[in-house]
């Protein structure tokens, strides 16, 4: 079987640790190299692909949510109308795991946007309609999970 | 974008500018400069420790000096007058920080921004807390030094602001501080963001949905109060250091730094001394109860700040304008999050 990028990555760090850094006479370089190793430590080389593209997925889930209860309601549709081709657009199906990184990476960058001016508006519609669960619960579903994500 | 070289400046050219530049400035023959070396991992200055040797006959004897100097891309901007200032201030107070002796405020020395201060005894540790114990403190030694940075804090925070001449250097904030922290944070996010950055706009939203009141008095800020930046000399703090973020605010943002989550396992002892004993006695000490909502705005603030911090050593890395690595900032960004809506 072929080394995995995470077995590479480990062969690397130990290289650095057991046989540069001895040899390292500065105090600032050591202190750089340490940090080169903690920084390919906390890279997930092998998955990061897959997670990725798990978290675009469940974005999307979070637009057809988002969509659902704005059509739901004309106030809502006014009110997140600049929003809904967004929602709408993201909620394609399920994207094929083997599109390149760029790809996934591209589409994390737009649907991330798109969540940003969700959770806003979002925000501010709790404000003015504290009474609204299903805006808070919809809130409080998108922050939860990015705040798992990392 | 000009792109500059990160800083990889041998000590031989520089100490030959710091011997001229001390020398510009002392009575008593030659300065000689020895033992230069950068030291640490400071993200916002380049700290390089020497001894400089001046005097005549009799009177000649070895100083112990340090050189901060602005790196070429800072995460922080700070102004190195009001540090330097600052310092100058502190020095007829009780709290213990280095004596400044001399600043290039523009640069033309040292090419950068730059300042001389006395080099204290003692040394500082991140993890000087933690089981490692780097510093062979002892578990006792430990919860005193923790016990003892507690009242260092008060100490700096009962600072009287207007005896120690310190509004003269410190601007007030011109609003409410949570108000004013949350907006300077939140454009330096928009300077730095080269992507969206999902859970730090979140977290930022919920910052501006709960503001505290403003404090009852403006105290001396450190604004990077943490066990990292003690130095400790035989057991006991000698001074606290890093000051370049210093301001005149809420005291609770001091609070908020050392308390966040994020630091639960630098900045206390489990079983020993914990976040709870630590805000006990700083209530029993300062003479006023925290405000748990209050100090949790300030606790997810610090986070955020961190995250933002971070997120611009990852853009200088990127840009090949820094020597220190960063991986991607979404770790410390969700732990933003995750402290605002917990």
């Amino acid at each position: 079987m072929q080394p995995t990028p995470a077995e590479v990555i480990t062969g690397i760090r130990r290289i650095l640790k057991d046989v540069v850094e001895p040899s390292v006479g500065s105090d600032y370089a050591r202190n750089r190299l340490a940090e080169v190793r903690a920084v390919l430590a906390q890279i997930d080389w092998n998955d990061s692909l897959t997670h990725l593209a798990r978290d675009n997925s469940a974005v999307s889930d979070f637009a057809g949510q988002a969509a659902d209860w704005v059509n739901a309601a004309p106030e809502r549709r006014a009110a997140f109308a600049g929003l809904l081709p967004g929602l709408t657009e993201a909620q394609r199906p399920a994207v094929d795991v083997v599109e390149p990184f760029a790809v996934h990476n591209e589409r994390s960058e737009a649907y991330s946007r798109l969540m940003v001016s969700l959770t806003d508006c979002l925000a501010a519609w709790v404000r003015e309609h504290p009474a609204d669960d299903g805006a808070a619960e919809l809130l409080d579903r998108i922050r939860r999970h990015y705040a798992r994500l990392g | 974008m000009t792109r500059m070289a990160p800083s990889v400046e041998t000590p031989v050219p520089l100490q030959g500018r710091i011997a001229d530049f001390i020398g510009a400035r002392v009575d008593g023959g030659a300065v000689e400069v020895s033992g230069l070396h950068r030291v640490g991992g400071g993200s916002s200055r380049e700290n390089w420790p020497f001894d400089a040797l001046w005097g005549n006959g009799g009177s000649r004897r070895s100083h112990a000096l340090l050189l901060r100097r602005d790196p070429q891309d800072s995460v922080v901007s700070s102004d190195r007058d009001v540090e330097f200032n600052l310092l100058g201030a502190l020095e007829s107070t009780p709290v213990p920080a280095p004596r400044a002796l001399w600043i290039d405020e523009a640069g033309n020395h040292f090419d950068r921004p730059s300042m001389i201060l006395e080099r204290c005894p003692g040394s500082a540790a991140r993890s000087v807390l933690r089981d490692k114990d780097p510093l062979g403190l002892g578990l006792p030694g430990q919860v005193g030094l923790a016990q003892e940075l507690c009242r260092l804090l008060v100490t700096v925070h009962r600072l009287d602001v207007g005896d120690a001449g310190l509004d003269g250097i410190l601007q007030p904030p011109p609003n409410n501080p949570a108000e004013d922290q949350l907006r300077m944070w939140l454009a330096e996010l928009d300077r730095q963001e080269t992507a969206p950055e999902p859970q730090l706009r979140m977290a930022a939203t919920w910052l501006g949905d709960n503001l505290p009141d403003p404090p009852e008095r403006l105290v001396l800020v450190h604004g990077d109060f943490r066990p990292a930046n003690v130095l400790v000399h035989e057991g006991r703090i000698e001074a606290l250091l890093d000051w370049e973020l210093a301001r005149l605010g809420d005291p609770l943002d001091d609070l908020g730094w050392y308390t966040a989550p994020l630091y639960r396992q630098e900045h206390f002892i489990p079983g020993f001394w914990e976040a709870s004993d630590f805000l006990a006695c700083y209530e029993q000490l300062a003479g006023f109860a925290v405000e748990p909502a209050a100090l949790k705005f300030w606790q997810v603030l610090a986070t955020f700040r961190l995250a933002v911090i971070a997120l611009t050593s990852v853009r200088s890395f990127r840009e090949g304008t820094a020597d220190r690595p960063t991986a991607p900032v979404t770790g410390i960004a969700a732990q933003a999050l995750a402290a605002a809506i917990s």
